[in-house]
């Protein structure tokens, strides 16, 4: 004999989107970072704050991270007595490259000065600062 | 009779599904999170690096006044002097230089900034930064004077 449910189960008709849409979402952000993190982003450090500057982002950039012990040129340490040459190199081959140096907050002036020195030689006008943006 | 009141218990159970709420809200706090730390907002201040101090506006109309910030770093503070500024903090550099454009008039005013070797990094760009506020129309980063007696590099 078959029990009787005390519940009829009624028939569903619809799709239930939200897993999907669950799913989904995760994916983008999973993309979003691993996108950004494969980017050349370079050495992560505490830039130093300011409150001016802008944010765009030229198509061609050599970015110069400086830390404490070493000089780092699109993710490979360079000696600094190499790096005009370098630059000097990237600029022959693009003359639109922009350079932009990125130092840790905390580093005395005498890590940077070298960088900078390095693109003075190398014929660079002027350079980009990297900074932290506070509003 | 027993198990027939469980069901109907079960059965009283009402209210909105959290669960997928909870989901995207989760989604989206790991988002925001992500987006904060790992793209975190890089901005940049654009600096000139003449070769000279004297360098600059070759073949430009517009005169110009060029100022020379000497940064020290005295018992651990950094300070400023150039010009009429005198040993002064990097706080009052901004009104000083406010002061100083307007006092320029028509002339544009370049900021050379000097910074001695010892001068944390951050008060480099601190300084860059509140010259540009001040309407500086060219701030720029020279070498140190070198001391008296060193040897060249």
């Amino acid at each position: 004999m078959r029990r009787r449910l005390p519940y009829a189960p009624r028939p569903f008709g619809d799709v239930n989107v939200t897993p999907l849409i669950d799913v989904v979402m995760v994916m983008i952000v999973f993309y979003l970072i691993v996108g950004k993190l494969a980017e050349a982003r370079d050495v992560p450090m505490r830039l130093p704050e300011a409150r001016g500057g802008s944010s765009d982002r030229p198509l061609r950039m050599l970015t110069i991270s400086v830390t404490a012990t070493e000089v780092i040129v699109d993710r490979a340490p360079v000696a600094t007595r190499l790096l005009d040459a370098l630059i000097r190199e990237r600029l022959a081959a693009r003359a639109d490259t922009v350079v932009q140096v990125r130092a840790a907050r905390d580093l005395p002036y005498a890590v940077v000065q070298p960088v900078i020195d390095a693109c003075r030689r190398a014929g660079v006008a002027s350079v980009r600062l990297a900074t932290e943006h506070v509003p | 009779m027993r198990q027939r009141s469980a069901l109907r218990q079960y059965e009283l159970r009402f209210g909105p599904n959290m669960t997928p709420m909870v989901d995207i809200v989760m989604v989206i706090l790991i988002f925001f999170m992500a987006g904060t730390t790992i793209m975190g907002p890089e901005w940049v201040l654009r600096s000139a690096v003449p070769v000279r101090s004297g360098e600059g506006g070759e073949g430009d109309a517009t005169p110009r006044v060029q100022v020379v910030l000497a940064l020290r770093s005295i018992a651990g503070r950094t300070v400023v002097t150039g010009s009429t500024l005198q040993q002064a903090s990097v706080g009052e550099v901004g009104p000083w230089l406010e002061r100083f454009v307007r006092g320029a008039g028509a002339a544009e005013v370049v900021v050379l900034i000097q910074p001695a070797a010892d001068v944390p990094y951050r008060d480099v760009v601190a300084v860059h930064d509140v010259c540009e506020h001040a309407g500086a129309a060219s701030v720029g980063l020279i070498d140190a004077e070198p001391a008296p007696g060193a040897s060249p590099p």
